[in-house]
């Protein structure tokens, strides 16, 4: 399984096995550390853009002078429908109530008006008195039952919970039925929250405006997904630069670590005269030395990045999303694309692995051309 | 077949600090031949160690060329000096062992980069071992043995690899007479297989003396034939 050379390395390291060790958890922790550092704002950022992709194009919302006012659904339907572009439209329940641990979300699920994105995730409707919760929806003392403050105060049946990767968007939802959606928030029969409008391609979505907005008998306010995201682009600067900042120790640390191996390398310079005077040749040495240093940085980076993954997408990882996004209940959980762990795990290798590795490099390099008497000369100095 | 080690106008000079230069060896011309060993003494600084460096690829001369097996070696880059030196096999004035290595790794050192199982490389250094007398110490660690020990054990590094060269800087220093009788006999049966070995020591008495050997009295530089 393993050559001699390998075997050889192996034992090289032995001959400090503390030493080894220590350097190894030391590696270990800087990797987890610059990771998580990595791979949180990419997870955050891969996750509120794949669920993005599943929301309106366009949010219309009736304004009035103390804010927004509910809007007639038959007739914004039919308005909205009659603007060039518009593909579907679809009007919206929802608004904010007491949970029993702070504000929720109450979305009323139109079974005909329901968006795709949220019929995928749905494997059933809540019923009058049911209702379908969110990840991070806490149900108080009871399991089964959740009970709402808004116009009136009611007890309902939990019946599902949504999936735990949409928890981003979906954390604090309560879905129920339009009806009871409507008595909670105190919307009149037949009105509806805003509207959900899809056009046929992004392009249209700024174009149309100025069309839909006019074609109104009230004012209007809308809002594009394009905007969204970049909404949700401004809000997450501040997490992205507090990640930056914490990003220097780390930096720093990797720089001991290599200042550390490299002094440590230097150290071992008689040895490697030693060696080259035994026969060893400056390619053999440059193998030991790379097998040497694999030995211990392969596995404190994969562990070191397993941690960092754990950390950002395990569970009780609220830590990281409450210290960056100030979120306090049960965190969200964020999602990655392959192409997305792939970089990180690149990135870390590329800021971490290789420098320590060729930290180790440098005695093998200034001995390939130094007479090997005054290498092995060195370990009289010592 | 190896035709020798040729030395010819070899200077080695050092730097000595106020801007002058101390010429160590001074247009040494010598031929060692396989099959014999050369022995070399001289007083305590004379260039011994500088000498059999030089011949060992360990360092470059100054001047003049050393002649392997009629290839300029001391011309040749460290690489290629590098790859030559595989077939040498050098004891150390000082033991130069790797103290936290046991003994049987540091005689396996010379074999590790050769692509050989580790099993193999094990036989061969125990076999090496067991030639210098030292079996019983194979698990020891090089740190916890005596000087002439770690001088045997330095011997079975050197000759482990069954080397075409073997350049022996003082390998009886430390040695009692018994042992430095077997070091030599060890050095004579290499040299009877027809590597060119080459021994510089400064206090040789002459029960010691190989048979037949070559002699050379080194000193101020100067390398001259002794009559037996």
């Amino acid at each position: 399984m393993f050559n001699t050379m390998q075997i050889w390395a192996f034992r090289d390291l032995l001959r400090r096995p503390l030493e080894a060790l220590l350097f190894g958890i030391t590696l270990t922790v800087a990797v987890a550390i610059l990771g998580t550092l990595l791979l949180f704002p990419r997870a955050v950022h891969d996750t509120l853009n794949t669920l993005l992709k599943s929301t309106p194009s366009i949010i219309l919302r009736r304004a009035d002078a103390t804010g927004f006012s509910p809007m007639p659904v038959q007739t914004s339907v039919g308005v909205a429908e009659n603007v060039v572009g518009v593909v579907s439209v679809r009007p919206r329940i929802w608004g904010l109530v007491n949970g029993p641990q702070g504000q929720l979300t109450i979305v009323g699920v139109l079974k005909d008006k329901m968006s795709k994105a949220l019929a995928d995730q749905l494997t059933r409707l809540p019923d009058p008195g049911q209702v379908i919760i969110g990840f991070g929806v806490s149900t108080g003392l009871s399991a089964d039952t959740l009970q709402l403050e808004g116009v009136l105060s009611q007890t309902y049946q939990v019946i599902d919970r949504l999936p735990e990767k949409t928890s981003l968007f979906t954390h604090d939802l309560v879905l129920m039925d339009p009806d009871d959606a409507r008595q909670l928030i105190g919307l009149p029969k037949d009105y509806a929250s805003d509207l959900a409008i899809d056009v046929f391609h992004d392009n249209e979505q700024e174009a149309i405006l100025s069309d839909l907005i006019a074609s109104f008998p009230w004012p209007v306010k809308c809002v594009t997904r394009l905007q969204s995201q970049g909404l949700s682009a401004g809000r997450w600067n501040r997490g992205r630069a507090l990640v930056t900042i914490a990003v220097i120790p780390a930096v720093l640390a990797l720089c001991l670590l290599v200042a550390v191996n490299t002094r440590k390398s230097m150290g071992r310079r008689s040895d490697l005269g030693i060696m080259k005077a035994m026969g060893w040749t400056t390619g053999d040495i440059v193998v030991f030395q790379l097998y040497r240093e694999l030995f211990v940085c392969l596995p404190s980076a994969a562990v070191g990045i397993c941690l960092s993954f754990l950390l950002v997408y395990g569970p009780g990882a609220g830590w990281l999303a409450d210290f960056f996004l100030g979120w306090k209940t049960i965190p969200p959980s964020l999602y990655l694309e392959t192409t997305g762990a792939a970089t990180v795990v690149l990135e870390v290798t590329a800021l971490m692995v290789v420098p320590v590795i060729a930290s180790a490099f440098l005695p093998v390099l200034k001995g390939a051309t130094a007479d090997v008497h005054g290498m092995i000369q060195d370990a009289g100095g010592r | 077949m190896s035709s020798g080690i040729t030395c010819h106008d070899l200077c080695v000079e050092f730097p000595m600090g106020n801007g002058n230069r101390r010429r160590v060896l001074d247009k040494i011309n010598a031929r060692f031949q396989p099959g014999k060993i050369t022995l070399i003494t001289g007083p305590v600084g004379a260039g011994k160690t500088t000498f059999l460096n030089t011949l060992a690829g360990l360092s470059r001369p100054t001047s003049g060329e050393v002649i392997v097996n009629d290839e300029t070696v001391s011309r040749w880059t460290g690489p290629h000096r590098e790859r030559w030196r595989r077939q040498a096999g050098i004891v150390f004035q000082h033991d130069h062992l790797l103290y936290d290595l046991t003994v049987l790794e540091n005689v396996m050192l010379p074999l590790i980069p050769l692509g050989r199982t580790l099993s193999t490389c094990r036989s061969q250094s125990m076999e090496a071992l067991n030639k210098v007398g030292l079996l019983h110490h194979a698990g020891s660690l090089a740190s916890s043995l005596s000087g002439g020990e770690r001088q045997k054990t330095t011997m079975a590094r050197a000759i482990v690899n069954q080397p075409a060269f073997i350049f022996a800087d003082e390998p009886f220093a430390h040695l009692d007479a018994k042992s430095s009788r077997q070091m030599m006999d060890l050095l004579y049966d290499h040299a009877c297989g027809n590597a060119v070995v080459i021994v510089a020591a400064h206090g040789l008495t002459l029960d010691m003396l190989p048979e037949n050997p070559l002699c050379y009295r080194l000193e101020n530089g100067v390398l001259n034939p002794l009559s037996s």
